[in-house]
């Protein structure tokens, strides 16, 4: 199933954590695991939605994320069955 | 200093209230940017402020618009990176003189209600949004709207405004409740007569005894009577204090 996963963030972003980020996002695109990820608008977070059998899979994803670990931000994990519409479960 | 380095955006910054406030938060060694409808009077501002040594942008913007609103948080964004205080100060209102009449609710043309609370409400509603999501990245901010005493009680024949100035009472108090977990406190400066452009025109045409007569402290307000508070609000001075609407009005409605 997908999950759509916003966060808040917590605390500045430094650009060490945030390069980090990136290269953590770009390998997890290239395993399929995500689909797509961006800031929210107005920049308060941001929003990946990716691809898990559960919600302590998804939870176990985003645990590896740069911003998790260093306190960036937490992210909630919303799971849904697309039914219509381009991405695919 | 109490703002050293902090950036600070006023609304409505050109003159009055909003001017004495970048005046006075400049002093303060804050980066300010004054935000106005009225360029060539943001320009002047601009200009006497930063022959004072300050370091000052002005940016001009329409608070009713959306799309301006956006462009110019962006661009403040842009080069500041993040927004430390954000004074929502820009407001119209009635007057005796002014471009909207004193007038009984049956007498308010809709065109007017609507104006004056795109500007006054809608105006500060969007420039929080915008600008308050840099804030949540940093942890802290503070927000300060100016509200009026007519916010808080009753005045005849300024219905509008009236609820303009009522509904930034209540976003007020809203606000301290879902952001103060970031660290970001919202707080209101209810101001009572004060002696700017807006209102000039009312106290010389003999509007200022009738006025005098309610005050305790039996003058009328300056706009730096407000800068002040809004400078203890911007600052760390109050950083246990959200979700309060202080009245700067030499007693008005404490009697």
């Amino acid at each position: 199933m997908l999950f759509a996963c916003p966060s808040i963030y917590k605390k500045p972003v430094e650009p060490d954590v945030l390069d980090a980020h990136r290269v953590w996002l770009k390998q997890a695109i290239a395993d399929g695991v995500i689909v797509s990820a961006g800031r929210r608008d107005p920049a308060i977070g941001g929003l990946i939605i990716l691809r898990a059998e559960n919600q302590a899979a998804a939870q176990a994803i985003l645990a590896a994320d740069p911003f998790t670990q260093q306190g960036v931000a937490d992210y909630d994990t919303l799971g849904f069955n697309p039914t219509v519409g381009d991405i695919k479960g | 200093m109490l703002l050293k380095d902090k950036v600070a955006v006023i609304t409505g910054g050109a003159s009055g209230q909003g001017l004495a406030s970048a005046r006075l938060f400049l002093a303060e060694g804050a980066r300010v940017v004054i935000l106005d409808w009225n360029a060539a009077q943001g320009e002047a501002a601009k200009t006497e402020l930063s022959a004072a040594g300050g370091d000052v942008s002005f940016v001009a913007c329409d608070l009713g618009e959306e799309t301006q609103v956006r462009a110019a948080c962006d661009q403040i964004l842009a080069q500041y990176g993040a927004v430390d205080v954000l004074f929502n100060n820009a407001g119209i209102g009635y007057s005796e003189h002014g471009r909207y009449k004193m007038a009984s609710i049956f007498d308010t043309p809709l065109e007017d209600w609507n104006n004056i609370l795109r500007i006054n409400l809608t105006g500060a509603f969007l420039m929080t949004k915008y600008l308050g999501a840099s804030m949540i990245g940093k942890g802290a901010g503070s927000v300060i709207f100016n509200t009026s005493i007519a916010g808080v009680v009753g005045q005849a024949n300024i219905d509008a405004y009236t609820a303009s100035k009522g509904g930034l009472v209540a976003l007020t108090r809203a606000l301290a409740a879902s952001l103060g977990e970031h660290g970001i406190r919202v707080n209101a400066i209810a101001p009572g007569t004060i002696d700017t452009p807006m209102i000039r025109a009312v106290l010389d045409a003999g509007g200022a005894a009738p006025r005098l007569a309610a005050i305790p402290l039996r003058r009328i307000g300056t706009p730096e009577d407000i800068a002040g508070l809004a400078l203890f609000l911007a600052s760390d001075l109050s950083g246990y204090v959200t979700g309060q609407i202080i009245a700067c009005d030499g007693g008005r409605v404490a009697i």
